[in-house]
């Protein structure tokens, strides 16, 4: 869809050549982000500049979780005790997971090569059918080369947990590397030390380079062997990285219910406000030449006129704010989750029966999802100001902040509806908590489409939040969120009181 | 001696399901009582309604006086539970959960506690995701032991532990009981309550069976009987008090309930090369009431 999409979008918003070969020098600017743009006055190069990187990114994402997930997860929970009890051994069990992976990336293949095949049908596609085709096999590559990575960081790591750190921090330096490469003209030669650079070196659309492709299969076919030779050869739950053992001192800062909660959630709070904070800086950072790619579109410029956003970098940097506002929210729904998972899996029963009243139990919870929503808010707002002050862009510090804070206000009402849920219906707090962003979205996805129907965009929760800093903060509609999350907090929290515990 | 816990007509319904029927307990200080049932009985379900996580659909309890749903944390503060299964932060360190759990009970006895440790055989340094089920259970009892309650809530404590441990286990169970402690011991291994406990309380599909000490039980229980013959076994099913008559080659096995003359004299009327009886061990006691209902588990 995306390939489609920006296939469709291009010659709408660059119909000239003149326009294309000026609007090329403003893409340069995005190189760190997105990779250098080659030839990207013509279709086919835009495209896979503008398609290439983000894809590989969200693939190589899915496929490290994924991959983690179904080796390193599934030994830990024990399940694959039960499964090689049986007449498996533990090198064919890991063989029929990666065949299981390869099926699912096969059929990822397939469905994006059927959008990339179909995207030759829009009008000015100069690229050949086999062209587009390598075009989708180097949209999976992040996703194939990734899900390997994980699979052989699955057999090194103790925990799933460090499996999957281990295989993002892998994923973060390949990025890194990428970015330094791109950051340069003479320093393109790095872009061939990294899985990112021979995804962007394949260049599939215009002057393909399939050696770029030698590599890619190299990393996979080298990964998916040593985990077959690993797995054969280690015991069930062993690994050659150990977990770091404490010191057996009976003692430490965990001494209560809310610090128990703050050690809990301090881990996946601080990937999420990192997470939110770099997604900023580099909304930040390209703030200048996206404004001027825009401001140079006469019909963007039209379409920005129309909504009423005042200054082009505030316009840019208010509708990118969206994803903060979203993430956010969906920050919010996985602590409510996780504060369920508490009392599903029994270990909140150690707690209140020590005694700890079950209100101050969840009142620290809240408290810390809360505290962790607003940090989070906060990052992204000074990230974003210091990765667009980065560029001269000279949107003011407070403007920034007061967006940041702006946009805690949804995940702030998903945290009292979480917490109405865990009161009331408590199997349901995953479905409810992550349902509230997912619905929201899809509203404001496809809302706009339907004339007439306001009231539909008012169900949304996004609806109710202003797109700072292109327009003012509505304080007034924020406090209201924030007072009925307040109330249904309040209601949850004594329903959750006086219910039984419910466990999974 | 008072009565530390107290119920009345307690029962528990998860919708149309009976999970406890109208139980009537009394359990007295310093006592061990062994509560045993299979699985399903509604052994967790009488602890966690004892513990407050849950509110009974009719009947009431009391501990220590106190009403175990409104005064929970009260009640709280004077009893350690140990869960049938150790759900437990797989994150923290056995020293932190220990730590963290001492702490919000509020009352340790740490040479008591460092005793434990050494006396299981506990590592504290590693993390709860690398430990063993039985060393999981060994945290949980720790954590439990180490508060010297006055009332210990155990859901089948010894699940997973080895059978050194277990010896560990009932050592320190003869300890609490030395110093006037009272223990509730749900549990199916009945070789362990009939070593531990005072009393035993046996629970079928949510009623209250019986209630009494061993030899209380025994006393309303069958014999059992083994007879090897020489020659023709006989049919002894038609005696008074015989049931469970069971014959394997030469050998009959059966039952009595009430007087074993009937039964003599039809046995002597024949060739018997060996007799033996026996009064039920625990297991066969608790087989004669769940005889019918799946075992024990």
């Amino acid at each position: 869809m995306f390939v489609i999409a920006t296939v469709a979008a291009f010659p709408i918003a660059f119909p000239t050549l003149a326009e294309r070969v000026k609007a090329v020098a403003t893409l340069e600017s995005f190189a760190i982000l997105l990779g250098q743009p080659y030839h990207a006055e013509t279709l086919g190069g835009f495209t896979q500049w503008r398609v290439t990187t983000a894809i590989a990114l969200i693939g190589a994402i899915w496929g490290l979780l994924t991959a983690t997930g179904l080796l390193r997860g599934e030994e830990d929970a024990g399940r694959w005790e039960v499964l090689l009890a049986g007449p498996v051994t533990k090198a064919r069990a890991t063989a029929e997971t990666l065949l299981g992976l390869g099926g699912s990336l096969a059929v990822m293949l397939a469905v994006t090569a059927v959008g990339t095949l179909a995207s030759l049908r829009l009008p000015g596609v100069h690229y050949t059918a086999p062209e587009a085709i390598a075009f989708a096999a180097t949209l999976v590559a992040g996703a194939a080369m990734f899900a390997a990575i994980g699979a052989l960081v699955s057999q090194l790591s103790a925990t799933r947990g460090q499996a999957a750190t281990l295989a993002a921090g892998v994923m973060g330096a390949a990025f890194l590397v990428r970015m330094v490469a791109d950051s340069k003209k003479g320093w393109d030669w790095l872009l061939w030390l990294t899985p990112f650079g021979w995804i962007e070196k394949v260049r599939p659309l215009r002057d393909m380079d399939p050696l770029a492709f030698v590599p890619i299969l190299a990393l996979v076919a080298i990964c998916v062997v040593a985990t077959l030779e690993l797995a054969a050869v280690r015991d069930l739950g062993a690994s050659v990285l150990s977990e770091r053992d404490g010191s057996g001192r009976i003692g430490g800062w965990v001494i209560g219910p809310t610090t128990l909660a703050l050690r809990l959630v301090r881990g996946t709070s601080i990937a999420w406000i990192v997470g939110i904070a770099v997604f900023g800086f580099f909304t930040g950072t390209v703030t200048r030449s996206a404004t001027a790619l825009l401001a140079d579109s006469p019909t963007f410029a039209q379409v920005l006129g129309k909504l009423g956003f005042r200054g082009a970098s505030e316009a840019y940097l208010g509708v990118s704010f969206f994803m903060a506002v979203l993430l956010l929210a969906v920050m919010a729904a996985g602590m409510m989750a996780s504060t369920r998972d508490e009392e599903a899996s029994g270990r909140l029963d150690n707690l209140i029966v020590r005694p700890t009243p079950r209100i101050l139990w969840l009142a620290g919870r809240t408290a810390i999802a809360c505290v962790a929503v607003l940090l989070g808010g906060i990052a992204a707002g000074i990230a974003t100001w210091a990765g667009a002050e980065s560029q001269h862009v000279g949107i003011p510090f407070e403007k920034m902040l007061d967006a940041g804070v702006n946009a805690t206000a949804p995940a702030i009402f998903v945290i009292g509806a979480g917490v109405l849920v865990l009161g009331v219906g408590p199997r349901l707090v995953s479905a409810v908590a992550y349902g509230i962003p997912a619905y929201s979205f899809i509203v404001e996805l496809v809302g706009s489409l339907v004339k007439g129907q306001d009231w539909i965009r008012d169900t949304s929760l996004l609806h109710h939040v202003e797109l700072a800093p292109a327009v003012k903060p509505d304080w007034g509609e924020d406090l209201a969120l924030v007072a009925i999350a307040a109330a249904m907090a309040a209601v949850g929290a004594v329903a959750f009181r006086l219910r039984d515990v419910e466990y999974a | 001696m008072a009565a530390v816990i107290v119920t009345q007509g307690l029962s528990k319904s998860f919708g149309a399901q009976v999970a406890l029927s109208g139980l009537d307990l009394e359990v007295q200080e310093g006592e061990i009582l062994g509560y045993l049932g299979p699985n399903g009985a509604g052994k967790t379900t009488t602890i966690r309604l004892l513990l407050g996580l849950i509110s009974p659909t009719a009947g009431s309890a009391t501990i220590f006086g106190l009403d175990v749903t409104s005064q929970a944390p009260e009640v709280h503060r004077r009893l350690a539970y140990v869960p049938g299964e150790a759900n437990l932060w797989p994150g923290l360190s056995g020293a932190e959960t220990l730590a963290l759990l001492g702490r919000v009970h509020g009352h340790v006895d740490g040479a008591y506690r460092d005793e434990l440790i050494e006396r299981f055989d506990f590592d504290p340094a590693k993390k709860v995701r690398s430990y063993s089920k039985g060393n999981r259970q060994k945290l949980s009892l720790i954590a439990a032991l180490m508060t010297r309650a006055e009332l210990l809530m155990l859901d089948e404590p010894t699940a997973g532990l080895d059978p050194l441990m277990e010896q560990t286990f009932r050592e320190c169970m003869r300890e609490s009981k030395r110093v006037g402690q009272t223990v509730f011991l749900s549990s199916h291994i009945l070789s362990e309550v009939e070593a531990l406990c005072d009393r035993v309380a046996i629970l079928r599909n949510g009623e209250l069976l019986q209630i009494g000490t061993l030899a209380e039980l025994r006393h309303l229980s069958a014999l059992t009987i083994h007879v090897t013959f020489a020659g023709e076994v006989p049919d002894v099913g038609d005696v008074p008090g015989v049931s469970a008559v069971a014959v394997e080659g030469q050998r009959l096995s059966c039952e009595l309930t009430g007087p074993i003359q009937p039964l003599l004299e039809r046995l002597t009327r024949y060739d018997v090369r060996e007799l033996l009886s026996a009064k039920p061990s625990l297991e066969e006691l608790f087989l004669s009431h769940y005889g019918g209902a799946g075992g024990t588990a």
